[in-house]
Order: structure tokens, then sequence, then C-alpha cells
């Protein structure tokens, strides 16, 4: 044997030497040409040539039996997984197929939707994009559920946290960019594009352009598209909103009912009857939520929700804790925003009401034309300073956005307009509570005319031909009030054309208020309030009087034991219906409606048409699910509580985590429990609230923090030692130690000072550093600007004597004067 | 494109017989492949793009066609060429030199297909770096590293096949051990 040579140029050589010569049988090309001849018919797969293909098929379908059934393969090979809810459902909606549509359908993608004529739907995704549909629309998902085509009508779309990248129109392509756009068809090559939120790109065969929130762009087919006009958003997305076209619902009764132990408000709507009593919406939250009166047309109200105030029955359990598990005295309570909507209940539409920024209504009133809004209330220009605030009296254009000053002085009586939408009547309270000069404004000329000098007046309200007033006036010193009316007065009418003396309707000192006309402008409805103390609280009650509009043939047609909310006259003048408060003992839990009618035909038959939650019973699947989603708003509030305690720590992974978790089950929320009737736009405020806080930078997180720490916490520690010790601590350290060892007597928000781990944070930067004093000479207080503290790593982190501070500190010293004074007793 | 085939199909025929024969396909065997092989390739000669492409080509599809029949394929190989080399006289000048040649063929044969094509095209069927790559759909990159350790493959099969037959009983292949080797 040769022996094997180690360099591979040799192995080379002997490979190519190993070849073996062979020379193809003579007929082989001949045979072969045959075979190509006839080739359709032979197409040879060898001897054993069904074999492999056999086992292959045996191998495959072996392979296609075992993905089946893994969820893998269910998702690729399984029907494809539902992409949007239907919520809301109005008029003729179908899918592709033509199979009609209902709230809690589910649609994958590749669906399509069409709406006839008065239809409209509402689509919403897992992640809480959000599609509506108006009537003569149709619009395609694709597939991959990234893009929609709108192939006819008009779309609303509210596109979340960059789900869908595209709508394809007829005129081209609007490439979302995050945002909030509204687009109509005009023709078969004319798309008007409004951008609400956000920008986006209208691309077509022509070019391309960016156009920004708050203006609109017109897409053509046969032209580059533009970049968009200014204009005024709220008019171009009305139809969205739901405002408009008004139907009459005249004789139904709107009502509030609180469920989930204060996590949801539901908005019921009940014929004159009390029959078919139905849920028309459900909002987050329910402290001082409230019903305004009907919008012109008698369908659409506003409706008032307080925050998001979670009180869990199993707290102990299910509360966020802080990290080293100790003490944590947290209301139980969240607190994520106070939100006011406008909302029709014939078909459930409802749009955030927000006046302009910096305005804040205590009493609003619409015109009777449904075009101006008249509001009590004040302006505070720079939300962190008071100096430039003012109170007054406002008209807001609901059309133009224009705001129009009245009045000046801090009124917060009740406004009420003339019938043809010209005049106000309203009290020029300048001094709160004292004084009540009863005035008529001219809106067009702004013109103020005092009524009668020596007559003060509150909660006016004109007859329905405008020719009268009657009014709340003469009122008692001291007392109470109600609805922003002192309830000491008496009822009054005055001839506006005559200009006489005021009629007195109801007795002297017997306390009257809330006239409200009859339709036909013949009679007053007018209650009288009793609060009377009695054992450890107040004891409510009240009497509805009816009186002639000349003063006559006054008389009692109800009382009760009870809180009056609100009563009015029946549209045919023959009957009373009569809002009341059951205050449950404790006055704790949510209180309970009950709605009345009074028949004032002399009969005196009333009629308990109910109105609370009890009898406010929802169908089985609408009550299953609402029941769930209260178990996802309880998780999502705890969650974000569990955010905003790691917040505090400077624990920045875990509270974005928290808030992440919150923020996607709020986004979630209406997708999963169609049929709970939750208001889509209000989740979503809470997703565009929270989901920053989870996508900000760990250093906006610690700066955050370190602001709060400092201007709030680490404040109030210096106000309690400086108010018990009556001087200024010449170093933090001093105070740190203070705050261990002393019982501060008050707790601040969520801080009890016996917890040292949580006393450490308050003197520290959540980077670690300690803060760094600035002391007082001799220990004095300090001055007005003078910097007190700052923290080494964010220079824009300080503490600033302000005026505020510094009266918060006198309290603080009479505070403790006064409990030294207690003590030497 | 047809005419080209038709060219190819003379010029080539002989090549992909020889080429199917020394991967070790019985003559009947590669009688059927080179009829499978011009079938195919008869088949989707539309797909393909240009002439040159042609040569390279058709040696992929002949390498798939007789991939499918290897196992069967080499079986018969190793007898018929233990045959032959058995009808061999023993006293014929150049059998030191073809049962060099044969151990080789055999350690060749015995590589993964993924070893042996390489070697197969390049020094048996003399294609090009490029063609061969393009036979196998392979990147001439990737080509180039696999002949190179594809002859080291070999040339560890060659000292194994040694070193046993040193280490063996005396028989048949004594005799062959003992002739006096060769230079090269």
């Amino acid at each position: 044997m040769r022996p094997v040579p180690q360099d591979l140029k040799q192995i080379e050589r002997r490979v190519r030497r190993s070849r073996i010569e062979f020379a193809p049988p003579d007929d082989l090309l001949d045979r072969v040409r045959g075979a190509l001849a006839t080739r359709p018919q032979r197409r040879y797969a060898g001897a054993w040539g069904w074999a492999p293909r056999l086992t292959g098929a045996v191998a495959i379908a072996l392979l296609a039996i075992l993905l089946v059934r893994t969820p893998a393969a269910r998702r690729i090979l399984g029907p494809r997984p539902p992409l949007v809810a239907v919520v809301a459902v109005r008029g003729p909606v179908q899918d592709g197929n033509g199979q009609g549509l209902a709230i809690g359908d589910r649609l994958p993608g590749g669906a399509t939707v069409v709406t006839g004529a008065r239809g409209r739907v509402t689509l919403v995704t897992r992640r809480g994009s959000e599609f509506t549909l108006a009537a003569d629309s149709r619009l395609a998902l694709a597939r991959d559920g990234k893009r929609a085509s709108l192939e006819s009508g008009r779309l609303y779309c509210r596109n979340r946290a960059h789900e869908f990248d595209a709508i394809s129109t007829v005129a081209g392509t609007i490439a979302l960019l995050g945002t909030t756009v509204d687009a109509a068809t005009k023709d078969k090559q004319t798309v008007a594009v409004t951008v609400v939120q956000g920008e986006v790109r209208l691309e077509n065969a022509h070019g391309r352009a960016v156009v920004a929130a708050g203006t609109k762009a017109i897409l053509t087919a046969s032209a580059s598209p533009q970049e968009g006009q200014p204009i005024n958003v709220a008019a171009e997305t009305a139809w969205y909103q739901g405002r408009g076209d008004v139907l009459s619902a005249a004789g139904d009764t709107a009502y509030l009912i609180q469920r989930g132990d204060g996590l949801a408000t539901e908005l019921w709507v009940m014929h004159a009857d009390g029959s078919g009593k139905h849920r028309v919406k459900t909002y987050t939250g329910t402290y001082w939520s409230r019903t305004g009166p009907w919008l012109p047309g008698r369908r659409s109200l506003p409706v008032e929700v307080g925050p998001l105030a979670w009180t869990n029955p199993d707290f102990a359990r299910h509360q966020a804790r802080w990290s080293h598990g100790g003490p944590i005295l947290i209301e139980p309570a969240s607190r994520l925003g106070a939100r006011e909507w406008v909302l029709d209940v014939t078909t459930g539409q409802d749009a955030p009401f927000v006046l302009p920024a910096g305005y804040q209504a205590f009493y609003k009133e619409a015109s009777p034309n449904g075009r101006l809004l008249a509001f009590s209330g004040r302006y505070q220009p720079d939300p962190k300073s008071l100096e430039h605030e003012e109170g007054g009296i406002w008209v807001y254009d609901l059309t133009t956005g224009a705001m129009k000053k009245m009045l000046d002085g801090g009124n917060t009586t009740p406004i009420s307009w003339s019938p043809d939408s010209r005049l106000l009547a309203t009290s020029d309270a300048k001094d709160y509570g004292t004084s009540y000069p009863l005035v008529i404004i001219d809106v067009a000329t702004g013109e103020v005319r005092h009524l009668h000098v020596q007559m003060q007046g509150a909660g006016a309200s004109f007859s329905p031909d405008g020719t009268k007033l009657a009014f709340c006036g003469d009122f008692q010193k001291g007392g109470s009030w109600h609805g922003g009316v002192p309830t000491s007065g008496s009822i009054f009418v005055l001839d506006l054309k005559t200009r006489g003396e005021p009629r007195r309707l109801s007795p002297a000192g017997e306390g009257s208020l809330m006239p409200r006309w009859s339709p036909d402008g013949k009679r007053l409805l007018y209650a009288t309030i009793r609060s009377e103390l009695a054992g450890n609280g107040h004891r409510d009650s009240f009497r509805l009087s009816v009186a002639g509009a000349d003063g006559t043939g006054s008389r009692e047609v109800y009382s009760h034991k009870g809180l009056l909310r609100a009563a009015e006259w029946s549209p045919a003048g023959n009957a009373l219906y009569i809002i009341t408060i059951e205050l449950n003992p404790g006055g704790h839990k949510p209180a309970a409606n009950r709605i009345l009618r009074v028949a004032i035909d002399g009969s005196g038959k009333v009629k308990d048409l109910g109105g609370a939650a009890e009898d406010s019973i929802l169908p089985p699947q609408e009550r299953a699910q609402t029941e769930a989603a209260f178990a996802d708003l309880r998780e999502a509030v705890y969650q974000f509580e569990v955010g905003k305690i790691r917040s505090y720590e400077g624990r920045a992974k875990e509270a974005k985590a928290a808030f992440r978790s919150a923020a996607d089950i709020f986004a979630a929320l209406v997708w999963k429990h169609p049929l709970a009737g939750f208001a889509t736009a209000d989740l979503a405020a809470y997703v565009d609230q929270i989901e920053p806080l989870a996508n900000q930078s760990d250093d906006a997180l610690f700066q955050e923090t370190c602001q709060q720490r400092i201007t709030h916490f680490l404040s109030w520690a210096l106000l309690l030692y400086a108010g018990r010790e009556r001087r200024f601590p010449p170093d933090l350290a001093t105070v740190e130690r203070w705050s261990l060892t002393t019982d501060w007597g008050m707790k601040i928000e969520w801080i009890d000072n016996t917890d040292a781990e949580w006393v450490k944070m308050i003197f520290r930067c959540p980077e670690g550093d300690s803060y760094v004093f600035h002391p007082t000479p001799n220990r004095a207080y300090p001055k007005v600007g003078d910097v007190i503290a700052t923290c080494p790593n964010h220079p824009e982190c300080r503490l600033v004597w302000t005026e505020g501070l510094a009266g918060m500190l006198r309290e603080r010293l009479g505070i403790e004067a006064n409990m030294a004074q207690q003590r030497r007793k | 494109m047809q005419a080209a085939f038709d060219r190819a199909l003379e010029s080539q025929l002989p090549r992909i017989y020889a080429y199917l024969r020394r991967l070790g396909a019985s003559a009947a065997a590669a009688d059927d492949l080179v009829q499978e092989t011009f079938l195919l390739a008869w088949q989707r000669v539309s797909k393909l793009r240009g002439e040159g492409d042609l040569k390279p080509w058709l040696y992929g599809i002949a390498r798939r066609c007789y991939l499918k029949h290897r196992t069967r394929a080499v079986r018969e190989a190793t007898e018929q060429i233990g045959a032959d080399l058995a009808a061999a006289p023993a006293d014929d000048p150049g059998s030191d030199e073809r049962l060099a040649a044969h151990l080789v063929r055999e350690a060749l044969l015995h590589l993964p297909d993924k070893y042996l094509q390489p070697l197969a095209l390049v020094y048996w069927e003399e294609l090009s770096y490029e063609e061969a790559a393009q036979a196998l759909s392979i990147p001439v990159g990737t080509l180039g590293w696999r002949v190179h350790k594809a002859l080291k493959l070999v040339r560890k099969a060659l000292a194994e096949e040694g070193a046993e037959h040193e280490a063996g009983s005396p028989g048949p292949e004594a005799d062959r051990t003992a002739c006096p080797p060769v230079e090269d």
C-alpha cells in the first residue's frame, strides 16, 4: 500500500486520476429524443418513483396532523383571529357577506363593513384603536391587520400606538403616523382629510405631502397632495361627535346610577311611565356625577362624571404597597381625572365636552337655540399660578369657539336664558354669598341691567313667552344653599314689560326656591327645602308647591323626607317628575335615585318609577360583561397605583411596567367587553394619560419623582418642623432626625413618619444623593423668593420659598399655638 | 432556447451519462437517469435564463435525479466496481494504479453528498468552480471551502483504509499491500 500523502495537492491529483471513462450506449441519444417527443405521456420517475412520493405524502400528512394540534399551527391554519369588535351600531350595518352586525360581534382582518343610509358603526381593536363609519360607507380591513381601505363614505379613525400603517382611499393613501383622522369621500376621486391629532402623510401617484393636526387637506387622485388648511376641527368632525340632527325624545327621563363600588356611572333612560328602562352609556368614575338639563331638542344632555374613585371592598388584599412593605396611608381612591360629556341618549353617541384651556365652569346653561353656552366660573391662564385668575360669567359660542365675558366677579349662582336666546338672567354676586343683585344681560350688546335695586335675587327663570321672570329673593341671613341659591328666600314673579313691583308667590321666611314654569306659562312649581340637625347628621325633607303665576291658588302637591335633586313639569303640564336622592345610612355609599311621577290633576297620585341600580336591570349577557369589565378596571387602577408608588420610590423599571400594564388594560377594555357599554373616548383618555408615563425615559421619571419629593414632601417636612420648632432648621439632617423621632400630628398624603424608609426617601433625590440645603441666617424664616433646597442631579428641581408656603407656615404656627394652648389647659 | 437544448442534448448526454456512472450508477440505472434528467430539463427549459447556464443546470438536475436513487445505486456501484476489479488480471502492470484509484473512488463515494459532489464535478467532470457552484446552487466561496474540506476527508479516509490493511489479516488484500509502492 502506498503511503497516504499529507499534501492536499497530491490528494487532488489522485482524485483527478481516479476518474473512469464511460461511454453511453449508442442508442441512448435516440431513446432520449424519442422520450422527449412523447413528453406529455412519459414522465419517468424511476422504478421506485412512487415510494418517496408516498413516504413524503405520509410524512406531510403526519406533520400537518401534529401541527394542527399546536397553538402555533392554529394561528396559521385555523380561522383568522378577530381584529375588531363592534361596540356601537345604529341603523343598517352589515359585513361583506350581507350579514347584519350587532354589538359584541368580532371581525377578523380581511373583513368588510358596510353601513346603509342612516347607519353608523364603531369598531375597536384590542389595543384601543377605533374606526367609526358614517352612513353609506364601506370599509375593508386588510388581512394583516395593518391597513384599512375606505372604499366609499366617511371614516373617523383613532389610531392608537401606531397600530395601523395606512388607510387607502379612492384618491390615494393616508399614511397614519399615530394619529386621529377623519376622511370623507367626496366623489370617485376626491377625499377630504381632517387631521384631529398627530399628523398624516398623504400619498398618491403624483406625490406626497404631510398634513398636520388642526388642518384639512383635499386629496385628489389626479393631482399631487397638498398641505392642509387650518380649520375648526370640532366643527368639521361634528358628525362624529354626534351633535346636530336632533330627534324628539320628549317625555323620556335620563338618570344616573352608580355601580361597581364606585367604579362606574351608568346613564339610563326610561319612558314617561317608567317602562323601557335601558342603559345608554357607562362612564368610569362616580363621585359628584350628575346630568345637566336637556339640551335643546331634548335628545342630548351633558353628563358630568367625577374622578374614578375606587372603593375596593377587599382593600387590604388588593392594594398597592411599598416595596419594603412599610405602612401606606393611601386613600382607597384613584384620581385619574374628571370629565364632562355631551351624550345623545337616542344613539348613545357621546362627545367629551371641553371648555377652552384655563376656563372652569360652576354653573352652565345652553341657550334654547343650542348655539351658546353661558357659564359662571373662573379663568386661570397659568395652571401653576393664581396671579391672573379671574371670576365671572362668560358666554361661549359653541359653533365658533368665541368666548365673551359678560360679568366680573365670583359668581356662583345659576344662569337662565330667555326663550329667544338673547337675554341672560342671573345675579351680580360680587361678594360670594352675601349680596345678589338680580341682573339681566343682553348677550349681543353686553349691556347689564339691574332690575330692582332693593331686591336681591337668584335662581331666576324666564316664563315660556319671555315676558315674566320668576326668581328667589328676600334672603334671610345665614342658612344653607341648594344649587347655588340660598334656601332662605321666597319666590317672586316680575313682569318684564310693566316693570312693576315683583309679586311674592310664597310666604316669607319659609325658604322656597327652584321656580319652574308650567309649559303653558300659567302656573309655577317651586320647592321648599328643609334640613334639620338630627342625631349625628342632617334630616332632609322637601315640599313641592304649585301656584298660579298671578300668585293665587298656592297649594302643596307633594312632600317627602329626603333630598330633592330635580323637579320638572311633564310636557303636557298635568304631572311633575321628581328625582329624589335616598341617602344610605352613613352617607358614604353612593346615593340611590328615585324618580317619582306626581299627578297634579287633584288626584295626588304618586307613581314610583324606580331609577336606582336595583331596578335598572341589565340583560344577563350585558351584566356578565359589565362585571368582567369592572374586574379589569379594578386591576387597571391597582396597576396604576403600583406605578405611582414605584415612581415615588424611584424604581423606574417597575413603575413603567405597572403603568404599561394599566394602559394596556384600559386600551383593551372596550374590545374585551363591548356589551359593558363603556364610552370608548373615556377609556382612551385614560390610555392617553397613562401611556406617556409608561414610555418615559428613566431620566424623565427620576426628574419627575425628584420634583415631587422636593416640592411636595420635603417642603411639608420643613413646614412641620418650622411650625413646631418655631425656627428654620440648620440643615436637612436635623429635619430628618426630627422626622423620625417626632409625632407629626398629621400625615402628608401617603407618608407616615414612623416609616424610616419613607422619611429617608423624602430627603434624597431618586438617584440617591441628599438634597442640598441652603440655611437661612440665624435660622430665621426665609423670605419669599429664597432658594431653600436644590438637587445635585437635577438643577431644575429646587424648593423656592413662595407666598403660598409662607401662608401655610403662618397657618402651621397658628395650629401649633392652639395645640400648645390646649396642652397647657 | 429549444435549439440550444437540442445542441446540448447531443453534446452533454455522454458527459451526463459518464457523470452518473462515475457517481456509481449502474449502466441500466444511468440509462434511466439520463432519460429522466433530460425529460425534466426539457420540461423546465423555458425557465432557464441563458445558454451558458445550461451545462451546470443539467448537472444539477442529473445530481438530483441521482440522489433519489443513490442508496440503491451506491450499493450496485460498489458491487459492480468490485466485480470489475476481481475480473482484472493480477499481473496487470496497471493493477496497482487501478487499486489506488479504486480506493480513492471508494473513499469519495462514501463521502456525504455535500462533499462528494464538489470533488466529482471539479475533478471528474472538469467543471469550473463557477459552473460547479451553479450546479450545486451554492456560492463559489462555499464550493471552494467544501472542495478543500472534502480533500481532507479523502486523505483521512485513505489513511484509515491504509491502517486497516496493514493491521488486517493476510488474504487477497495482503497480496495487494505487498505490492511495491509506486512513486507519484
